[in-house]
């Protein structure tokens, strides 16, 4: 037993480290996310409002992508001992994440006790599942980046725990119906995901569900009320704010563009191309196709998809993982009882909510997968560990040193490339520049009335509001917080695309621009050139 | 009625006159299926496929003599170094016959798939009576369930997607994928046969004389097969050493040119690995050139992902099952590589036999499809649908046996609606494919060849043989002048002379035409030039464009005035 604390404090300490470690540095910047979730738990902290007014909002309308706002109120203490950083806004999300690691412990073992009771050989297992959590690449990089969907699915992990510890006491549904609902306010994905997979627990679990109806009730209303707010903003005609994601990124309103541009066949022949690439057929093919993608080998243990999403020349998974988990997924297949049933509505309903979307595969809507895939290779690992017990001694050695260098070799090789390269590489993706930006308008202050910034910038407001710590007060009150996407005012900053024929006798201005838009504007002289690490230039500063 | 009582109890029913109708209709259908509008889908012939058929042309007037030239780098100055002699000499009679015509090239292909599968069929029949004989008897199949293995193997093969469109464009990979498969076949019967020792490697040698591709993976099925069979081999060593022999002796006089093709890397795959070279370059300088980092970011660790990268790519399950785009000037991007419903048989296949604990056939299975994957993702940038359709014999084997499966432990009753529901929607993607492969091949970029076609129509009704014509060919490749001597193909035996070219944008010159890579810098008077519209220079004199309506995709005929 103290064998196994020692190692459950020093994983956890490892995760601890592997998330707090240069949070606020790397990533190099915060990316607009993360700048909006940080700037709008500021204002609520100072006002009690979001930068767009509204009193303690369910929903920040954001960029106008309406994200739920939970994040930012637990971002709220961070801000309020450390002031407005890039640290207090990530560190939620790395306390978070260590919390799932240290409940993946519990939930691999009340999951391993329904495939062997043998208390033992969980423990053990369970121990190297909440390793391999610790250590991966794909929660490393969401859990220190101010996302909700690394809240969103440590709660779903809790979730699980509690619903499996409910089992045995009933009491616990409660704490599972609390965390699944905080879950469906944190993010859009288990919006989708955790109707389907409690749908599916309740068919797993039936028998003893019924055995315990009364005590379901309660959990069940508490659920229920987790979804208040959505059916609020329904019955207000605001769904709009539940539903504007979706809306933005479905995979429904891409076909529909597309449609216009379809080939002359399908005017040719109505019947049948409505028939074989309709809206409905199409679309179903197209989710399979997205679906599907989310088990593409390439993608989870090579490339990764948007370079936003992993570290440089690295998958989602260690390459060293991927023969485990095909022989863990293979074992689990040959297993029988409910640790299969579970497992695989796990795996296979973790991608469902991603394949409706566009940008498919995806890292962040599927973080969710987690840490279904670890338990797999875990078990890969005891199967493989099986097999080599019965050989020689010697052959043992070797196979385990092996395994040990190369393992160790990819942690390292990981680690190397997370936190020492990928602000080399990346700061192109983790739009670097701003803080730089601001504080070369600060130094020259007194020399520019006015200082435009070109919105070609991707929503530069939120960045200089941020580093600013702009007043949200002041910014309420004086500017009416942002009315616009595409233009917004404060103190001498104006957040607009420049009209270059009215701008053109603008002495005393100052043009923050990207570097394709300052090659074709007609400025006087660029006073400051702010470049990414690589040298290529990232923004531009003229008169 | 009849029909459907068959179809219900298929799998278990003795062979009957009925199964075999239904079988003999669908080699039919799949002869059907890969000769129907051959000329036309896909519109445009590959450059392999346009040399396959001058050479065979050429050849057909030239003396006997001329066919040692087979084993030379080229042919009537066309490029012969990774042509299987074999599938040149195939398409000869069909060219003797119906004249130089993208028909008589691709009507080997057709005909070569087509023998495929019934190849398929002794191979699959094969490999069933092997799985028997390997498993205890409460496990081993009935004759009965054998057939259907067989009958529905085939199936899956005459109508898979990728078979259909590789029969259709590729003589070499379909003839080689015939003696691969005989090959096979030949050594799993040679294990109990001595008579067949001495012959079990020649067919192996005629897939590599049919196609170079076939260079390493007939190696490997031999090595496969002398592995997996070792104990009956050496029982009858000295046979087996002199069908080695026979094999090696056969191979000699390609020996090089498959060495050759089988290690020659493409230029994408050249272009990542020396970037690979510069980034762990940066990366080590970037952390002080410290040993540490010089150990973690060695590019030979990023040139392995890289190959990793390419083998995944081949497994993508979406590309395969769904929707692929990988080769799309080959192969139709609306329809994946097999039918959605193949990934349910695929995995029940990969269960049933974990279950069974048939480990050799799940060797033998993955085996053959990591050897066959492995050398393309060392050497080709993209994933190429060509090279990787030798995985298919294997993939459609054992998703027959995952459809049986299936189908028999499902209650009686359910198997009416579960073969119902199969039929109908195997039948909705079958047509889906067959209503895109031959509807929409005409938005392929290559397509761009029909206006240069009708440049050269114009050139060769109108401008004297004597009269120098340069043709630009800045859009899609090199081919452009196999697509010329294809299309207008001389008398005479040789096609030309090809002069050294002074000039290196001269790609090639035949008799009074030049073929060049991008616009000429300097124009003259006597020369007539073709050129894509956008190119041309004012003091032009249009004689004629081609009939696109998109102005920049126009080809025009032109000469220069003072």
């Amino acid at each position: 037993m103290k064998k196994v604390i020692t190692l459950f404090i020093a994983i956890l300490f490892l995760a601890a480290f592997l998330r707090l470690w240069h949070l606020g540095g790397v990533p190099i910047s915060p990316n607009w996310d993360e700048a909006a979730i940080g700037y709008n738990a500021y204002s609520i902290l100072k006002t009690g409002m979001d930068e767009h007014g509204v009193l303690f909002p369910v929903i920040l309308q954001s960029f106008g992508n309406y994200t739920p706002a939970f994040y930012a109120y637990l971002a709220i203490p961070a801000i309020y001992l450390f002031n407005l950083t890039v640290f207090a806004v990530r560190l939620p999300s790395a306390l978070f994440g260590i919390a799932a690691v240290f409940g993946t412990f519990f939930l691999a073992k009340e999951l391993l006790s329904l495939r062997d009771k043998n208390v033992k050989k969980n423990t053990y297992l369970s121990l190297l599942v909440m390793f391999l959590l610790a250590i991966s690449p794909w929660h490393i990089q969401f859990s220190r980046v101010a996302y909700e969907s690394s809240i969103a699915f440590t709660l779903c992990v809790w979730g699980l725990l509690f619903f499996l510890l409910g089992l045995k006491n009933p009491r616990w549904y409660i704490a599972s119906a609390i965390a699944y609902g905080l879950s469906i306010n944190t993010y859009h994905s288990p919006r989708l995901f955790v109707p389907l997979f409690l749908l599916g627990l309740l068919i797993i679990f039936r028998e003893k569900l019924l055995t315990q109806k009364k005590q379901i009730i309660l959990p069940c209303i508490i659920w229920l009320l987790f979804l208040t707010p959505i059916l609020y903003f329904f019955l207000h005609n605001e769904g709009y704010k539940v539903t504007g994601r979706y809306f933005e990124t479905n995979i429904f309103s891409d076909i529909k563009i597309r449609e216009d541009k379809n080939p002359t066949y399908a005017t040719s022949r109505p019947v049948l191309f409505s028939f074989f690439e309709g809206s409905l057929p199409k679309s179903l093919i197209q989710i399979t196709d997205g679906y599907l993608s989310h088990f593409s080998p390439k993608w989870m243990f090579v490339t990764g998809d948007n370079d936003r999403h992993h570290a440089p020349s690295t998958g989602l998974l260690y390459l060293w993982e991927a023969p485990f988990l095909l022989v863990g997924l293979l074992s689990i297949l040959l297993s029988r009882g409910k640790f299969r049933s579970v497992f695989f509505l796990w795996l296979l309903l973790a991608p469902v909510p991603a394949s409706l979307t566009s940008e498919v595969p995806h890292a962040v809507r599927t973080l969710i997968f987690l840490p279904s895939l670890q338990i797999a290779v875990a078990l890969g690992i005891e199967r493989i560990y099986l097999l080599i017990k019965s050989t020689t001694l010697l052959s043992k050695i070797v196979i385990l040193f092996t395994s040990i260098i190369i393992v160790l070799f990819s942690f390292m090789q990981y680690f190397h490339l997370y936190f020492f390269q990928m602000n080399h590489e990346f700061s192109r993706v983790w739009q670097f520049g701003f803080a730089d930006a601001l504080s070369f308008v600060e130094q020259n202050r007194g020399k520019y009335k006015k200082v435009f910034v070109s919105n070609t910038l991707e929503q530069p407001y939120i960045f200089f509001l941020f580093y600013m710590r702009y007043d949200p007060r002041t910014y309420l009150l004086k500017y009416g917080g942002t009315q616009s996407e595409t233009r917004q005012a404060f103190d001498i900053f104006e957040f607009t695309p420049i009209d270059w024929s009215e701008k053109i006798n603008n002495p005393d201005a100052l043009y923050i621009l990207d570097p394709y838009e300052s090659k074709i504007a007609p400025l006087r002289k660029v006073v400051h050139t702010i470049r990414f690490f690589d040298s290529s230039e990232a923004i531009i500063l003229a008169e | 009625m009849k029909l459907f009582f068959t179809a219900r109890d298929w799998y278990t029913m003795k062979p009957s006159t009925i199964r075999i109708v239904i079988l003999f209709l669908v080699l039919i259908f799949s002869l059907w299926i890969r000769t129907y509008n051959l000329a036309l889908t896909p519109p445009v012939l590959l450059e392999k496929e346009e040399r396959v058929g001058l050479i065979a042309y050429s050849l057909l007037r030239s003396d006997f003599i001329s066919y040692q030239n087979l084993f030379s780098q080229n042919i009537s100055s066309i490029d012969n170094s990774f042509l299987g002699p074999l599938t040149i000499l195939t398409t000869i009679p069909f060219i003797k016959t119906f004249g130089l015509s993208t028909w008589s090239v691709r009507f080997p292909s057709a005909l070569a798939g087509f023998l495929t599968i019934i190849m398929f069929l002794f191979f699959a029949k094969t490999v069933t009576e092997k799985i028997q004989k390997t498993q205890s008897d409460k496990q081993s199949l009935q004759k009965t369930v054998m057939f259907s293995l067989t009958s529905l193997s085939l199936i899956f093969f005459a109508l898979s997607p990728w078979h259909i469109q590789i029969s259709r464009i590729d003589t070499g990979i379909n003839l080689g994928l015939f003696f691969l498969l005989l090959g096979a076949s030949l050594a799993l019967k040679a294990v109990n046969n001595p008579k067949l020792l001495f012959f079990w490697t020649i067919p192996f040698v005629l897939s590599v004389y049919s196609d170079f591709i076939f260079f390493l993976p007939s190696i490997a099925v031999i090595l496969i097969a002398l592995i997996f069979y070792h104990k009956a081999f050496s029982l009858r060593f000295p046979k087996t050493v002199i069908s080695l022999l026979i094999f090696l002796l056969l191979v000699l006089p390609i020996l090089q040119r498959g060495i050759t093709y089988s290690t020659k890397i493409d230029d994408g795959v050249t272009a990542l690995l020396i970037r690979n070279e510069n980034q762990a370059a940066s990366r080590i300088a970037y952390s002080n050139n410290t040993p540490i980092s010089k150990l973690l970011h060695s590019n030979q660790i990023e040139n392995l992902k890289l190959h990793i990268k390419q083998f995944t790519s081949y497994i993508e399950p979406q590309q395969l099952f769904v929707h692929f785009t990988g080769d799309k000037d080959i192969i139709s991007p609306y329809s994946g590589l097999f039918f959605p419903l193949d990934l349910i048989f695929l995995v029940a296949g990969l269960y049933f036999l974990l279950i069974q604990n048939n480990k050799k056939s799940l060797v033998f299975f993955l085996s053959w499809v990591i050897i066959i994957l492995l050398p393309p993702s060392f050497m080709s940038s993209k994933t190429n649908a060509l090279r990787s359709v030798l995985i298919l014999p294997p993939i459609i084997a054992l998703l027959a046996f995952g459809c049986i499966e299936l189908f028999h432990n499902l209650k009686t009753q359910k198997r009416y609606i579960v073969f119902v529901g199969i039929s109908l929607f195997f039948s909705y993607f079958f047509l889906r494919f067959l209503f895109f492969y031959f509807s929409s091949y005409s938005s392929t970029p290559r397509d761009y060849h029909k206006e240069y076609l009708q440049a050269f129509s114009y050139t060769a009704k109108h401008i004297s043989k004597t009269k120098r014509i340069i043709v630009t060919d800045i859009s899609f490749g090199k081919d452009l002048y196999l697509k010329w001597l294809f299309t207008f193909p001389p008398s005479k035996s040789d096609f030309g002379y090809i002069k050294k070219p002074s000039d290196p944008t001269i790609i090639s010159q035949y008799n009074n035409y030049s073929f060049i890579s991008k616009p000429p810098s300097h124009y003259y008077r006597e020369v007539v030039y073709i050129q894509p519209s956008q190119t041309i220079p004012k003091k032009a004199k249009i004689l004629f464009y081609s009939s696109s309506a998109q102005k920049e995709d126009q080809i025009a005929v032109f000469i220069v005035r003072k």
